[in-house]
């Protein structure tokens, strides 16, 4: 999981599947980082690894174009 | 070593930054607006219910507008009610307090009872359900709270923060 600070390379594209890390150009929260469940044609929910991350409900569905890349690679800061 | 170059980068601002440990943006979360929704619904079904007007026409309307704006505020109760538990209780308040996922659901099913019919038992009983709610908020954030009858009709008992200043 990113570390805070963490550097992460994030790659397009066309198939995303459940368990992903995406990034996300998210309508109420900006850039976010978050793991794909429920992937459909259309669209995608959003889940947090950290227990204190944001409901699934409170992100809502994602379109399918807000997705900017899945996690390839990540660098943690004390790498 | 790659590291420190990223972060070098980064200090130039050529690399694009994200947040993986979000939360939301405002933090404002307060049980007040689903309690005046809750005791809305139970107004508007003392106003349906009074008759006030000989023309039936306008009874008619006072009563359309009743049940029109008792739907709205039901779903109020709802989507406030929601908010909170979805976003504001995180896992180590749901372990402090696990009876709130079978008060939301009351609140949930005791809400859509009164978006169907016009029981005024049962708008009492939604009041009472977001009251309780309220005080296991407050709670969360060890903040006393006091019962105090509201100062307009239906004049019900209703949990308010008892707050230092």
């Amino acid at each position: 999981m990113l570390s805070p600070g963490a550097f992460a390379l994030f790659k397009r594209s066309a198939i995303y599947r459940d368990g992903d890390v995406l990034l996300i150009n998210h309508p109420r929260f900006g850039k976010i980082v978050k793991r794909a469940i429920d992937v459909n044609a259309d669209s995608l929910w959003l889940e947090g690894a950290n227990a204190n991350s944001l409901s699934r409900e409170s992100m809502g569905p994602i379109e399918r174009a807000r997705v900017q890349g899945k996690l390839v690679y990540h660098i943690d800061r004390n790498k | 070593m790659i590291y420190s170059i990223l972060n070098y980068l980064d200090g130039k601002g050529l690399i694009a930054r994200a947040s993986a440990h979000c939360d939301i943006p405002c933090g404002i979360y307060d049980p007040g607006p689903a309690l005046i929704a809750a005791v809305s619904v139970v107004r508007l079904m003392d106003i349906a219910h009074d008759g006030a007007s000989e023309d039936p026409v306008a009874l008619a309307n006072i009563r359309a507008r009743c049940t029109l704006r008792k739907e709205e505020e039901a779903e109020k109760v709802k989507q406030e009610i929601r908010i909170i538990w979805g976003d504001y209780f995180k896992a180590p308040l749901l372990e402090a307090h696990p009876n709130v996922h079978a008060l939301v659901h009351a609140i949930m099913q005791k809400a859509s009872a009164c978006k169907q019919d016009v029981h005024r038992e049962d708008g009492l009983a939604l009041v009472e359900l977001v009251n309780e709610f309220a005080e296991i908020f407050w709670r969360t954030k060890s903040i006393e709270t006091t019962r105090k009858t509201c100062p307009y009709p239906p004049q019900l008992k209703l949990v308010y923060p008892v707050l230092a200043d």
